[in-house]
């Protein structure tokens, strides 16, 4: 068997360039897999964090409702009713001078040591006092005292630093001017390792706060309802108690960028199996000679089957390896990127440094032994099937050519069923897009597109076949090199059909999202300019703060407010819009952000029973992912009860996936009280630049850490929205460049294969260029129609991602705009990914000497 | 002495361009140890056809094979690839070497999968067939002569008890053909083996111990009667 693996192998160690083909098809397939895993698994495991302070469990949460948080005399009347494993906690975002965002996490290490005693859900090594507090080495002995005492220490963990670019010392100041105290880089474990982490006295003098965000209980042996009586008995109404779900819930949140990011990693993992299978068979192909040789010197179907299947297999662990080191090199890369999309997106906090999980050797594996088993299936069911000597023969172009006709009906079989099962499952999705099951949904629609793509590939083929008849019947007699080209397109169709089938699935990708892309930024760019009617925005200000400063060149300032409610068991914000806002009082403003209402005709109208008090719009959001439709009641929870409000209609909210409801800001603040006054809004009347305005207000006392011009809103809304695509638009690339690959390999099989033939065809007298013009021509003319397949598809494509994924996925709607430069762009991109691939293989036919030609025809039947 | 190889009534047929065309009727042949045998006949006649089946690359429709006692024509793959990589060997016209080794690998290919390695006798036949100085080349690089040289120390490095050579000069001028047929023939003799060449060459069949002539499927002495069979 050494003998026969060392004949077999021998051919990869003198064709060093052909069998790097073969290696690029599984790395570059097997490696975007795991680019993904790794971008996924990481940002699992931030969520996880999200439950998590320092290493501790955090069972529960108290909140208050009031916009001062959680009173510090409440604090320390739970601890001294018995309640120890509280924590104190103040949470902030913030962006660095250099526009980082900052996620800070502030508590009371010693009370985080007196909890930890107690529970046995803690960390090991924990006994209670403060040089014991905490399993990480810098929270104990003098280090600790830095952290807990005048002047403080921040906390940085060791990735972070690494992307902030501070060291030991260093002191981070955030655009608002707050200034940390000097930083310590810590190890970043698992817990809280994208955050900075203060001392929580340090953090209330910083943030001026006499309060606290919330009180953590830690671990799981607190009794709730006991904590929950002594909340109601304390007098503390406005305090409440709830598990903390914050991981599950920006793991729900999540989940259909998650499964989006997947579903580009499986077609771009689909597009390399094409490379996979294209090199495996191009490798059995040119050894065609030395395998009959092998046959007949003895070696039996099986020894020879055995041979292959080891290569193969030693194929598919080089290929693990060095898929995965890429994936994660790859995925690396990508992490700060997609970290900031999730953190734009949904708030969450992803660390930036990948972990590496082994698991996914195996899976990656498993996925290469699966791809080359499909690869290699056919070639081997002939080598095992056939009698020794057709072998060598039957690799024919002309037997190739009756096999695949023999696989039509096959085929055709084939393409109506995955259209069946593509529109039933897009006819489930479309029924369960009202629905709750957003994932299944979603699946549903990813399953319908896979198999309409698959369809669509295996009409590809067939599509050709037809044309080629078509064209060739309609040619005249005396056309004699035309119809000799035709029909030599035919005879390479066999060996290019999966190379074409693979540039048609990411022709179709590419045009597929990027129509979806660009009908988002036309929807998105022209809904910014309708939602955002103030010129300067002022977070956490009251409008009654503006009343008796003079505000030169503001027309109207309007206020924002907000209550957090829970809903049908999700959290969902109500929003107070001030009459006054133009959004929401200029009908025609309105008529642009209204998605749908119960009566479309009336607009002004519709305004009108709003303002009333009557009724209430919804986000998309709600409207798609909760199944709320315009029309029906919401009911809604009051500190002093509950009421009804009938959907008046739903209104666009790109960008956002929470869900909301829209109020006018004085019956919000009739029934919920303490609803917290999120900022207000400034119109200018032109007769100052938002500069100076900004710089006025400044001055006048309003810290610049809350001030937001519109320009910035719309410039950090821009980003997030390119940062969300950059991604897609990435993955996109790369599937049409293994499509690229795939196709030099089919046609550097092809050539090796028509070696002889090329070189009767030049020893007949027929000039190189006459076979580079026919080869283009072959080339082009597959390529039109693979075209002319891809932009219906890619449409369809479109389509599906825009009234199905995108609203299961972050619930918004759109208009589907066909924009001709997107297309144009990819379709002109894909031809030159089409010429450079064959520009090898046409290189060769210039240069190479005839004696080149014939010699191979030698070694290539 | 029983013969080392046996066919009796050997029919086989293909189907080309739809039709079913026969290739060999109701063939019989005995060829002994040590003898040689030429076989002549027209282009498409079976020559070839006749040497795949004989070395089990392809199955009779119907007819027995014999070669020492083993049925050639019912034995399974793994059975006949053991006959052929130990006691069969076959020399093609075009060669047939395994690109991707050098010279040296080629001729030890052989010796090694059928677990009979002769050092000595390997650099005999090297030497006798003039394969001294292309010993690290591949055989892109040997000229048609060289490759048809290497062709036959490989067939011949494990002293096999049968060669079939089809057409094995075919594509080789005069000079190198009779230098290629002195070199196979005085092999086989130091080897021992028996052979059965297939040829158009007269010059070349009458160096043989005995000439048939494939024609209309059955193979003729033309020199006698059709043979019967045994």
């Amino acid at each position: 068997m050494r003998l026969i693996l060392k004949t077999l192998l021998s051919y990869h160690w003198r064709n060093l360039g052909q069998s790097l083909f073969l290696l690029a098809g599984l790395v570059s397939g097997l490696s975007l897999w795991v680019a993904v895993q790794v971008i996924n698994d990481t940002a699992n495991a931030s969520y996880q964090d999200a439950n998590q302070l320092l290493d501790y469990q955090l069972s529960h949460l108290i909140t208050s409702n009031s916009e001062q948080g959680v009173p510090l005399a409440a604090y320390v009347s739970l601890r001294r009713a018995g309640f120890d494993n509280l924590v104190p906690v103040l949470e902030r975002r913030l962006r660095s001078e250099e526009g980082e965002l900052l996620d800070i996490v502030a508590t009371d290490l010693f009370a985080i040591g007196t909890s930890a005693s107690d529970y046995s859900g803690a960390a090991s090594g924990v006994k209670g006092g403060p040089a014991e507090v905490s399993p990480k080495d810098e929270f104990s002995g003098e280090a600790w005292l830095e952290f807990v005492s005048p002047p403080y220490l921040t906390y940085v963990p060791a990735d972070l630093a690494q992307r902030l670019g501070i060291t030991d010392g260093d002191s981070i100041i955030t655009r608002g001017g707050v200034n940390f105290p000097s930083s310590q880089i810590i190890a970043g474990g698992a817990g809280n390792a994208t955050k900075l982490m203060l001392d929580i006295g340090a953090a209330m003098a910083i943030f001026e706060q006499d309060g606290f965000d919330y009180l953590a209980v830690i671990g799981n042996t607190t009794d709730v309802q006991l904590l929950s009586d002594q909340l109601e008995d304390g007098n503390y109404s406005s305090l409440q108690i709830s598990s903390n779900t914050q991981a599950l819930d920006l793991s729900q949140l999540t989940d259909s960028f998650h499964i989006n990011l997947t579903a580009m990693s499986l077609l771009s993992l689909v597009v390399g199996l094409f490379i996979i299978y294209n090199a495996a068979q191009f490798s059995i192909i040119y050894r065609r000679g030395s395998i009959r040789t092998l046959r007949a010197c003895g070696v039996s179907v099986r020894e020879l089957a055995v041979g292959l299947i080891i290569e193969y297999l030693l194929w598919v662990l080089i290929g693990t390896l060095l898929g995965c080191a890429l994936g994660f090199w790859l995925g690396s890369s990508l992490l700060p990127n997609i970290s900031a999309t999730l953190n734009g997106l949904y708030g969450a906090s992803v660390a930036t440094g990948a972990i590496f999980n082994p698991q996914w050797l195996w899976q990656t594996m498993a996925i290469g032994l699966v791809g080359m088993g499909l690869a290699i299936a056919v070639p081997m069911w002939n080598l095992m099937s056939t009698p020794a000597i057709i072998q060598s023969f039957s690799a024919s172009v002309a037997t190739h050519d009756l096999d695949y006709n023999k696989g039509r009906w096959f085929s055709v079989l084939m393409i109506v069923f995955l259209v069946l099962l593509g529109c039933g499952l897009l006819e489930y999705g479309l029924l369960e897009s009202g629905l709750l099951k957003t994932n299944q949904g979603l699946l549903s629609a990813f399953g319908s597109l896979a198999a309409l793509l698959f369809a669509g590939a295996l009409i590809l083929p067939q599509a050709l076949s037809w044309l080629i008849h078509l064209v060739s019947r309609g040619l005249p007699e005396s056309w004699y090199m035309r119809r000799w080209l035709m029909s030599d397109i035919m005879l390479q169709l066999p060996r290019t059909r999966i190379a074409f089938m693979a540039i048609l699935l990411a022709l179709v990708a590419n045009i597929g999202v990027n129509l979806m892309v660009s009908s988002f930024r036309t929807a998105f760019t022209n809904w910014l300019d309708y939602r955002l009617a103030a010129d300067i925005y002022v977070v956490g200000a009251q409008d009654e703060d503006f009343f008796n400063i003079d505000l030169p060149g503001v027309t109207e300032v309007f206020q924002t407010a907000h209550q957090t409610l829970r809903w049908q068991g999700k959290t969902i914000s109500v929003r107070g819009i001030d009459p006054q806002d133009p959004s929401y009082n200029d009908p025609e403003l309105f008529s642009r952000l209204l998605a749908e209402s119960i009566n479309t005709s009336a607009t002004s109208g519709l305004l009108q029973q709003w303002q009333s008090g009557t009724g209430v719009f919804i986000n998309e959001q709600m409207r798609h992912r909760q199944g709320v439709i315009p029309g029906n009641e919401v009911v809604l929870t009051m500190p002093d009860g509950s009421q009804s409000y009938r959907v008046l209609g739903t209104v666009h909210d790109y960008g956002n996936t929470q869900f909301e409801i829209y109020l006018p800001s004085s019956e919000l603040h009739q029934n919920w009280p303490s609803a917290a006054v999120t900022g207000v809004g400034l119109v200018l009347d032109g007769s100052r630049s938002e500069a100076q305005v900004i710089e006025h207000l400044v001055r006048v006392g309003v810290s610049a850490e809350r001030i937001r011009s519109q320009a910035d809103v719309k410039r950090l809304a821009s980003t997030i929205f390119e940062r969300t695509f950059l991604i897609t638009a990435a993955l996109n690339s790369l599937t049409l460049l293994i499509a690229g690959i795939s196709m030099l390999c089919a046609l550097l099989a092809l050539q090796i294969e028509r070696a002889g033939f090329i070189g009767n065809l030049l020893s007949l007298g027929l000039r190189r260029t006459e076979l580079i013009t026919g080869m283009l021509g072959a080339l082009l003319f597959k390529y039109i129609v693979t075209l002319l397949l891809a932009l219906p598809l890619g449409y369809l494509l479109a389509w599906v991602l825009i009234e199905k994924i995108n609203i299961l996925s972050f619930g918004w709607t759109m208009p589907l705009v066909w924009q001709g430069q997107a297309v144009l762009n990819t379709v002109g991109i894909a031809l030159l990914v089409l010429l450079a691939s064959s520009f090898p293989v046409l290189w060769l036919l210039k240069r190479k000497p005839l004696r080149h030609w014939l010699a191979r025809s030698v070694y290539s039947v | 002495m029983p013969p080392l190889l046996s066919l009796c009534d050997i029919n086989k047929e293909f189907t080309v361009a739809g039709r079913r065309q026969r290739v060999l009727e109701q063939l019989n042949l005995n060829l002994n140890a040590h003898s040689s045998l030429a076989i002549k006949g027209d282009s498409g006649s079976g020559k070839s056809t006749l040497l795949h089946l004989i070395g089990g690359l392809d199955k009779p429709d119907s007819g027995e094979i014999w070669f020492d006692n083993n049925p050639i024509h019912s034995m399974g793959d793994a059975a006949i690839s053991e006959i052929r990589r130990s006691r069969i060997s076959y020399i093609f016209q075009d060669y047939q070497l395994i690109p991707t080794l050098s010279t040296r690998d080629n001729i030890r290919f052989q010796a090694v999968l059928s677990g009979r390695q002769d050092e000595v006798f390997t650099d005999q036949l090297i030497e006798q067939l003039d394969l001294t100085d292309s010993l690290d080349k591949l055989p892109p690089q040997l000229s048609g002569g060289q490759q048809q040289r290497v062709a036959i120390a490989r067939a011949l490095v494990h002293k096999p008890d049968l060669i079939l050579a089809d057409e094995p000069t075919g594509n080789l001028d005069n000079r190198n053909s009779a230098r290629a047929i002195d070199l196979l023939l005085g092999a086989v003799k130091v080897a021992g083996s028996a052979l059965i060449m297939v040829t158009h060459s007269d010059e070349m069949a009458n160096a043989l111990e005995r000439v048939l002539t494939l024609e209309g499927g059955k193979l003729i002495d033309l020199s006698k009667e059709p043979i019967q069979p045994s």
